[in-house]
């Protein structure tokens, strides 16, 4: 009886914890681990939390991923491929198959927490790819503005 | 009232078989008390027999006096193992959310050809660096959006005109 108040008490709290890995359920998540991003020739950036200066409390969670190889940008491609069907909102170009750019919002409306996409790809051999997840309570519009402008987001 | 050796052996005797009275019982302890040990081995082991009922008993009133103590001291141990659990599971999360609120970042780091970098404003400036390149590739993808429009909407004229002339 008592093991069982404990276990309860133990899920609830666990149930409160924040989520380790917010790109999960994503196919782009496995991209942003270690096995992938500590290969030669990526380069991976990864800053999160409640203040990432410039980028204010409005974005919490900023991943990227520079790659030149080949079978990475493949990947890539193809994790953000399947991603941007489940999209809700989404920009993008493509060349013969080939997505060169990409921009894919997620909205969840019931925490009012907005993912991004973002996917630079530009077809020529040797030209980086980058691939961006940017996580926060922004929405789509005023992100974009922010971008554009090139406004440091507060 | 017992004057021999053999008058006690029969009373020990008709204590072993359960014979004796209340307060022949009684007497026999204390007679058996006043008895130095290793004289009589009669004597002896039912000073050893009866020591251990008296012992047996008294263990066995504490027993259950210590059993009626611990109906009351079962809850208390609950009460206070729940109040345990519940007062620390709330100072986890008070402090969680402390934490969260108090620190700049929980992650902030670069890896290059899996090289860690860990200096906030290096790894800051290269996520700017990011930002840039895809403020420029959104511009550039609207201008060609918007040319593509105004292409076709001078295309749609030039057909018009042809079509409807003035």
């Amino acid at each position: 009886m008592r093991l069982r108040l404990i276990l309860s008490l133990i899920l609830l709290v666990s149930a409160a914890a924040p989520s380790l890995y917010a790109q999960d359920g994503m196919k782009i998540a496995k991209l942003f681990s270690p096995e992938f991003q500590d290969q030669k020739g990526v380069t991976a950036i990864h800053m999160e939390g409640n203040n990432i200066n410039e980028w204010g409390d409005l974005v919490s969670v900023y991943r990227s991923l520079t790659v030149t190889n080949p079978e990475h940008i493949q990947a890539i491609q193809d994790a953000v491929k399947a991603d941007g069907r489940n999209a809700t909102t989404r920009t993008s170009s493509s060349h013969e198959g080939h997505i060169t750019y990409g921009w894919y919002g997620f909205s969840n409306g019931k925490n009012n927490l907005e993912r991004y996409i973002i996917l630079l790809s530009p077809p020529g051999k040797d030209l980086p790819t980058t691939l961006i997840y940017i996580e926060g309570t922004i929405n789509p519009t005023a992100f974009k503005h922010y971008i554009l402008q090139n406004l440091p987001i507060q | 009232m017992i004057d021999s050796p053999d008058t006690l052996h029969a009373l020990i005797e008709r204590y072993f078989a359960a014979e004796t009275t209340l307060a022949e019982e009684h007497f026999l302890r204390d007679k058996l008390a006043g008895l130095p040990d290793g004289i009589d081995p009669v004597a002896d082991e039912a000073k050893a027999v009866l020591g251990f009922v008296a012992v047996t008993s008294q263990r066995t009133t504490a027993g259950r006096k210590f059993r009626k103590l611990k109906r009351f001291i079962r809850p208390l141990q609950a009460a206070a193992s729940v109040a345990l659990i519940v007062g620390g599971a709330a100072m986890f999360v008070k402090y969680s959310i402390q934490k969260a609120e108090a620190a700049p970042a929980t992650a902030f780091v670069a890896y290059v050809d899996g090289q860690p970098i860990t200096d906030a404003d290096l790894v800051r400036r290269m996520a700017l660096d990011n930002m840039r390149l895809v403020a420029e590739a959104t511009s550039a993808f609207e201008l060609q959006n918007s040319t593509i429009i105004n292409c076709a909407a001078e295309k749609n004229q030039e057909i018009n005109s042809l079509i409807f002339p003035l």
